[in-house]
């Protein structure tokens, strides 16, 4: 999952392209962020099967607006495309929860039940080297820290989201969060307290197991 | 040496940048001395790699249904409506036109015609006896005037008018008079001519043609 940088001439280019009506770098931009994207909608809590619709609405919505941008950036802010197109992933995702009238749901979606866990990752983590002791011993814990991430705020869920799989800076993290880089630091550490206090409790009562 | 509490904020505020590699050169210098002369700082480092590793092992497990390629395709028709210059604003005079409904058209068509058509029928006086025919007739009809002898009845009178089809429209007054309307068909002077043989009248002469009563306001 390396993360794709783009410059701001790419962006640039790109806005050049789309103010003659040209897609072929939307194209490009579709394709370096739709899978990670859909990963961001369906951690968030979308459900998979709303997830793939909802990333194909952020970039219509990008194609409609993208005048408004360049506005953005003519005027001294200088946000990245990556951090702007997120922003607007994260309100479809927003409205998708209010259209639900629900919290984030990560665990209830089909993507993340014991069920898939059982299907899918055995097949793909059963290595040879590996006893299905460890197997089971590791989707216990993969499985616990969706349950303990699931606890966190949007904010801090997030923040940890996008530093530990997307690999966002502290700056594009501040820009998109629209708060200071100290506020981010402190945001994930409390993040990073929560979680490790959640990982460390034992499975309550009415929580899966994988094999129960 | 042990770590004080802000140094070990400070270090765990900057393990996930670390981690992912975005520290800037200073604080990663900071951050790798740190690791080398505290210990415990390995342990953090550790259990965060391993959170780290499981967290983006999970989001791996996610991906899309359909492929990036067939999303594309579908996805750029969608991009090509949101990038056309065709918008609300930019359509055509005449492509407004076409849009309005056929049906509305042809019923503004047809009230306007009825509207124009009414107007000339009135302009050029044409009769629109349809309509005149709910109407009283209210031209001047021809009246006869009746002096009733006074010895005769008004039953004998009655009698006489039923007979010759005559109406009465005013009277008898304290004179003896009364006025009659001529019946179609007939003249003033030959209602008159049949009225004065009779022993009831004592005169009888020819009144100013007035409009029946239906027409009175």
């Amino acid at each position: 999952m390396a993360r794709s940088i783009r410059t701001k001439a790419q962006d640039a280019e790109l806005l050049n392209q789309l103010s003659v009506g040209n897609d072929k770098g939307l194209s490009v931009l579709y394709q370096t962020y739709r899978v990670s994207f859909f990963r961001t909608a369906v951690f968030k809590g979308v459900p998979a099967a709303d997830a793939e619709e909802l990333v194909d609405d952020v970039f219509v919505d990008f194609a409609r607006q993208w005048q408004q941008f360049r506005g953005q950036n003519g005027e001294g802010t200088s946000t990245s495309l990556e951090t702007y197109l997120t922003r607007i992933l994260y309100n479809k995702c927003a409205d998708v929860f209010r259209k639900l009238k629900r919290d984030s749901t990560f665990f209830e979606d089909p993507v993340y039940s014991d069920d898939a866990s059982n299907n899918g990752e055995c097949e793909q983590l059963g290595v040879d080297d590996e006893t299905p002791e460890r197997v089971v011993a590791r989707m216990q814990v993969r499985l616990k820290l969706r349950r303990c991430l699931e606890r966190l705020p949007s904010v801090q869920s997030d923040a940890y989201y996008l530093a530990y799989v997307e690999d966002w800076t502290m700056t594009e993290l501040s820009e998109l969060h629209d708060c200071s880089p100290n506020t981010i630091k402190s945001r994930l550490r409390i993040a990073r307290e929560s979680l490790m206090r959640c990982m460390s409790l034992p499975f309550k009562k009415g929580e899966h197991h994988v094999h129960e | 040496m042990s770590m004080n509490s802000e140094v070990q904020r400070e270090f765990i505020e900057l393990l996930p940048f670390y981690l992912n590699g975005t520290l800037g050169s200073v604080e990663k210098t900071w951050f790798e001395q740190m690791l080398q002369v505290h210990p415990e700082c390995l342990v953090y480092l550790r259990d965060e790699q391993v959170v780290a590793a499981n967290l983006r092992a999970a989001v791996g497990e996610i991906s899309p249904a359909v492929s990036t390629e067939e999303a594309l395709t579908r996805a750029r028709v969608r991009w090509r409506q949101a990038l056309s210059p065709t918008n609300i604003e930019a359509v055509p005079l005449w492509r407004c036109w076409v849009r309005i409904p056929v049906l509305t058209f042809a019923g503004i068509s047809a009230a306007a015609l009825i509207e124009f058509g009414y107007i000339a029928l009135s302009l050029t006086g044409a009769s629109l006896a349809p309509t005149r025919s709910a109407l009283p007739d209210c031209r001047l009809e021809p009246r006869v005037q009746l002096t009733l002898a006074p010895s005769g009845s008004w039953e004998d009178v009655l009698l006489l008018l039923r007979r010759h089809g005559l109406v009465l429209r005013a009277g008898p007054n304290e004179n003896g008079q009364i006025w009659l309307a001529v019946p179609e068909g007939q003249t003033s002077e030959q209602v008159l001519t049949s009225v004065q043989a009779s022993h009831l009248v004592q005169m009888a002469e020819m009144a100013a043609p007035k409009k029946s009563p239906e027409c009175q306001p």
